[in-house]
């Protein structure tokens, strides 16, 4: 899958069908999370793959934000003094993710609202590492259509703030 | 059948204390009603023959005995903080029981 194309069509998947994803497939994942761009090289990040059914279970019961029933999920956690730099990083990984996921056909949704010491608690994450975000894994039931986004002319300027880009206007969505 | 209904009643009621916990530091009632309906879960626990003698939930009903749950909330968040520890002690506990069974 081409890469704009996959940004395009990548959606957010709260419902999947069963079916067990090959290892071979979230190694390839997990390479795009490592190749994502961080600074100053720091690579402040490490990654916990739950697919153990009863790891999973406990995650998605102390995670508010984790709907339907994914095969597995990744925690991705980033060493608790990388401060916002860390979270940056995390966020080129976290969208690599999910990018990789879909091209191989794989549902995902990032999940930000978990309880942190439950996680933590559970999958025995020590103190020097913060998990940040939860990204659910499986095979797409639903794939909802692909939500409102405001126009570029709304969001872009040129040169200066709130300098219209003429070349942006009457545009419509390709 | 049995085991999938205590598993179910499990994740329903942490669940809920997690819901619960997600608005905890919000002004509203939010947190307050889910624990309200947590403890009304628990109480429904001794009305279904397949999980009235699981000890567990005992535990948790005498962790919710005589807390200010209705009018303080930093007692109900520590109230909250001690019931979610309940619930992964026990979730390993049984991760680790069957584990053993499955290695004999």
């Amino acid at each position: 899958m081409e890469v704009l194309e996959a940004i395009r069509t990548r959606r957010s998947i709260r419902s999947f069908r069963s079916g067990e994803i090959p290892d071979e497939d979230v190694v390839k994942i997990l390479e795009a999370a490592r190749w994502a761009p961080s600074a100053g090289n720091r690579q402040p990040w490490c990654y916990i793959y739950v697919k153990d059914k009863e790891t999973l279970r406990m995650v998605k019961n102390c995670s508010p934000g984790f709907y339907g029933d994914a095969a597995a999920a990744i925690v991705i956690n980033i060493r608790r003094e990388a401060g916002m730099l860390g979270f940056l990083d995390a966020g080129f990984a976290s969208q690599n993710i999910l990018l990789a996921a879909h091209a191989l056909g794989i549902g995902s949704c990032a999940i930000a609202s978990f309880n942190k010491e439950a996680i933590r608690e559970i999958l025995e994450i020590p103190e020097e590492w913060d998990p940040i975000l939860i990204i659910s894994l499986g095979y797409p039931d639903k794939i909802p259509p692909p939500p409102y986004r405001k126009p570029l002319s709304e969001i872009v300027y040129l040169n200066m703030y709130g300098q219209r880009w003429e070349k942006l206007e009457g545009r419509t969505e390709e | 059948m049995r085991e999938e209904l205590r598993n179910k009643f499990f994740d329903t009621l942490l669940r809920t204390l997690n819901y619960a916990i997600e608005f905890a530091d919000e002004r509203s009632y939010a947190s307050l009603r889910f624990m309200d309906l947590f403890q009304q879960l628990l109480d429904l626990q001794k009305l279904i023959s397949e999980l009235r003698d699981d000890k567990f939930y005992d535990e948790l009903r005498n962790k919710l005995k005589e807390r200010q749950i209705m009018v303080n909330r930093d007692e109900r968040k520590k109230l909250q903080k001690e019931l979610l520890k309940i619930f992964i002690e026990e979730w390993k506990k049984r991760k680790r029981r069957t584990s053993s069974f499955q290695n004999l």
